[in-house]
């Protein structure tokens, strides 16, 4: 699997970010000023209030891979995506980024609950770069893959959450992405959808590279070829037996279980 | 061939203006849809939920300009030396002023207003700026329309020359981009210089010939009327528009140079501190 080609390449990566408002303000207005004065920014210290979201990360992502990212809340995996995504900025480390990227964090943002669904496919799938001719021939197809019928027509925001994962879901999949991202983004969607996202996702990965974030422990034993487990900013583990990864999951990362035993 | 993007923290350091200004044009023309439908969503979205829809871009302005009629009528106002109806030179001056206001507010609240969405998706920030440009274009012009209408019904003569009023504004524009650009910035990290401002904005508009004529008659007003550049950018396309020549045309072209200079030096502030302040707006 390993000579197929590389999308993401993530090189000894950390994020630092500021935990406390005031000091989160002094550390912005000093980077503006040191930036103004042509000073540079780079610190792989930790200034007052601040700490490492994450550090020494590093992940290659192949044509091929659906990789799971497995890790309890607050551990990271977010910040990470939006790393890879290019939305944050890094701290340290290199993220070599090949191909259209294309991330599905939240599917309600961005979406205007009094427009109807058709409109709102035209501004969400240019958030995710689409050109008026590829929506042009796609927006049947994500109407179709939505299963939205004759609501498309209808203000988003009569939307159950379902629905509306369910159309965020179909954009993001018609931008036909090289990478794709999808952080929590199924959550809501109903079991027969889901199923159907799997299935898509499965025969989506031949031509792409998936980073798939959820705490559905089953889905992600029938689906990942990939394991990455995160606690508290670091990967505590990394394979490509995903039952394995489930299992160090559990062990290590879920204080409750073994209170319960 | 993929094309590639390669992220470290150094990227700051790698813009040059150049470079800066070339990648405005391309993700201006790749996201040219995008900012389409988001103008549509900015100027349709308040008036969804209305029986009369997108007629309320029309009809506000009509009922202000019918109230400003009202009120000149009362003759309640009592003009210094304008060579027109005051009620229309207030009008048009108003016009000016909220057309320059607009789009130093509503790009200020770039980070601020839209920051969820620019989190969750990955699209230039410059989207949203050209976004807000091209309404604050069209909300100024519907009512500038309405109220060349009402400078007729005065019977204030146009020429040829007042052809030249759009252009003539351009480095208005220019400075109320800029400043926009700025605070939107400045804004993500704390609202203080924001909000100082904002305050001072009043005062800046009464050293500014917006409800005074030029010819006011206090000596220290008119003084620092002399120095504010606004002076210059907000009279010369006025007195273009009525008629009434082309005044300190030379400190008008000196002013508008400086505005496009500081627009440049605006945006390349922009777009390297933005990435570098961005997360902050979560906090």
């Amino acid at each position: 699997m390993d000579d197929k080609e590389c999308l993401v390449k993530v090189i000894e990566v950390g994020k630092k970010f500021s935990k406390d408002m005031k000091w989160s303000m002094i550390h912005g207005i000093t980077d503006l000023g040191r930036l103004m004065f042509r000073q540079n920014l780079i610190n792989n210290e930790l200034r007052k209030e601040e700490f490492w979201a994450i550090r020494n990360i590093s992940l290659e992502l192949r044509r091929g891979d659906i990789l799971s990212i497995l890790g309890n809340n607050g551990c990271g995996k977010s910040t990470l995506m939006r790393l890879i995504s290019g939305i944050y900025p890094l701290n340290e480390g290199r993220i070599e980024v090949k191909g259209r990227l294309s991330s599905l964090f939240a599917a309600k943002t961005g979406m205007h609950p009094h427009f109807t669904g058709r409109e709102n496919i035209y501004v969400k799938a240019g958030m995710f770069g689409m050109s008026k001719e590829k929506l042009e021939k796609k927006i049947e197809w994500i109407i179709d893959f939505s299963e939205l019928g004759d609501f498309i027509d209808a203000p988003y925001g009569t939307y159950s959450s379902g629905m509306q994962s369910r159309l965020g879901y179909s954009i993001a999949v018609a931008s036909e992405p090289d990478i794709f991202i999808i952080d929590e983004g199924l959550s809501v969607g109903d079991a027969a959808f889901r199923i159907k996202c799997y299935e898509n996702l499965v025969s989506l990965s031949e031509n792409c590279g998936i980073i798939f974030i959820t705490h559905n422990l089953g889905r992600i034993e029938s689906l990942a070829n990939k394991i990455i487990v995160m606690d508290r900013g670091k990967f505590i583990y990394s394979s490509n037996d995903i039952k394995k990864g489930v299992d160090y999951y559990l062990d290590n990362c879920t204080p409750l279980k073994n209170k319960i035993k | 061939m993929l094309k590639q993007k390669v992220y470290t923290p150094e990227d700051y350091k790698h813009y040059r203006m150049f470079q800066n200004l070339k990648e405005l044009v391309r993700n201006i023309s790749e996201y040219k849809t995008l900012i389409k439908w988001l103008v549509v969503v900015g100027l349709t979205q308040q008036y969804k939920k209305s029986f009369f829809g997108v007629s309320w871009l029309f009809l506000s302005p009509i009922i202000s300009i019918f109230l400003w009629v009202l009120l000149q009528s009362t003759g309640m106002f009592h003009p210094g030396d304008t060579k027109i109806p005051y009620v229309a030179y207030v009008f048009l001056s108003q016009s000016i002023w909220s057309f320059f206001i607009s789009f130093y507010k509503s790009i200020s609240e770039t980070y601020t207003g839209r920051g969820a969405e620019l989190l969750q998706n990955n699209f230039p920030h410059i989207v949203i700026v050209f976004e807000k440009i091209i309404i604050a274009m069209v909300n100024f012009g519907i009512p500038f329309l309405l109220s060349i209408i009402v400078l007729l019904y005065y019977k204030v003569s146009f020429s040829w020359t007042s052809l030249l009023f759009p252009i003539a504004l351009i480095p208005l524009m220019c400075l109320g981009v800029a400043l926009g650009l700025l605070f939107s910035v400045l804004k993500i990290v704390a609202i203080d210089f924001t909000t100082l401002f904002d305050n001072s904005l009043e005062l800046i508009k009464f050293i500014t010939p917006v409800v005074f004529a030029t010819t006011v008659n206090n000596i220290t007003l008119q003084t620092i009327m002399h120095y504010n550049p606004l002076t210059y950018l907000v009279n010369f396309p006025r007195s273009v528009l009525l008629n009434q020549g082309f005044p300190d045309v030379n400190l008008f072209l000196v002013c508008s140079l400086a505005a496009v200079i500081f627009l440049i030096f605006t945006y390349r502030f922009f777009t390297i501190s933005s990435p570098i302040v961005f997360e902050k707006i979560t906090l």
